[in-house]
């Protein structure tokens, strides 16, 4: 998907995010932290050029995307180096820059929490909260930087 | 998990979907994919098709010979269920043209998986551990 496409998602899952209890609706909140950090992870390797922007979309499954018919339906294909799902299930052809590093490993603190709390019944603790809010918020901070100088690092 | 935990939790983030429309299409698809597992795994459980350590993440990712055997008791609840995780590439990590009309249809898969595990009772069947095939055992 397109840099600006990925960047709208961000704002739109964002503003849930941020419409959300962060402890009586700790899972949703999560989620939409989880997904909006994803989509700005995307733009910002796109904007860096360490993956491209491609039409297809990311399924659940690495590396299998869907793509548009001549006929306006959607079909399966497979293919690497376009938009990623989780960055520690992903390799880069290309080095990343340290501050993109940063922000990678704030997305995998934040993923860390994902089968624990919201599939595996681990106590939502304030602090699980807040280390989730943290990373969130590097993950954002960093990407929107990297998005918005056009992949120069800072 | 129990059953009864993952009914807590399928119930926590329902109610948290009373905060959000269609029109908040991605979370709502999202949360139905969360809520519509934990009901699967409800389900499994009571139907004694799965053991409590062993939970499902995503049918997509189910052995295929579990995935045919719940199928085949409970196909409504597993296209359900798939249907629910297609539309994440479309319309959660991707555009696609037609995410409240989405979101709508899996509200409405969302009812089915739950009343699925709300009549779910055991089948007899053989115990899954006996199942798991791998070429270690």
């Amino acid at each position: 998907m397109d840099i600006a496409s990925h960047m709208e998602k961000v704002e739109r899952m964002d503003a849930i995010h941020r419409r959300l209890h962060r402890q009586e609706d700790f899972e949703l909140w999560y989620w939409m932290a989880l997904d909006a950090g994803n989509q700005a992870m995307n733009a910002a390797l796109h904007a860096s050029g360490i993956t491209a922007e491609e039409p297809e979309l990311a399924s659940q499954v690495n590396d299998i995307y869907m793509r548009q018919t001549e006929a306006g339906g959607w079909e399966r294909v497979v293919k690497r180096g376009a938009d990623i799902i989780h960055p520690q299930m992903s390799e880069f052809d290309k080095p990343v820059p340290a501050d993109l590093q940063e922000a990678i490993d704030a997305l995998h603190t934040l993923e860390s929490f994902r089968d624990q709390c919201i599939r595996l019944g681990q106590e939502v603790t304030p602090d699980v909260i807040e280390t989730c809010d943290a990373a969130y918020e590097s993950v954002l901070t960093i990407t929107r930087n990297v998005v918005a100088s056009g992949g120069e690092s800072s | 998990m129990t059953p009864e935990r993952h009914r807590e939790f399928a119930e926590r983030i329902t109610r948290s979907m009373e905060k959000v429309t269609t029109a908040d299409y991605e979370a709502v698809i999202e949360a139905c994919m969360l809520a519509g597992t934990h009901w699967f795994n409800v389900a499994l459980h009571q139907m004694e098709m799965s053991a409590a350590d062993h939970d499902v993440l995503h049918v997509e990712f189910m052995v295929v010979h579990e995935r045919r055997k719940a199928w085949l008791v409970a196909p409504a609840m597993v296209e359900a269920l798939e249907r629910i995780e297609d539309m994440r590439g479309l319309h959660v990590r991707g555009n696609a043209e037609g995410g409240e009309k989405a979101a709508a249809a899996a509200l409405l898969c969302l009812g089915v998986i739950r009343e699925a595990a709300l009549d779910a009772e055991p089948l007899g069947l053989t115990s899954p551990e006996l199942g798991r095939v791998s070429l270690n055992d």
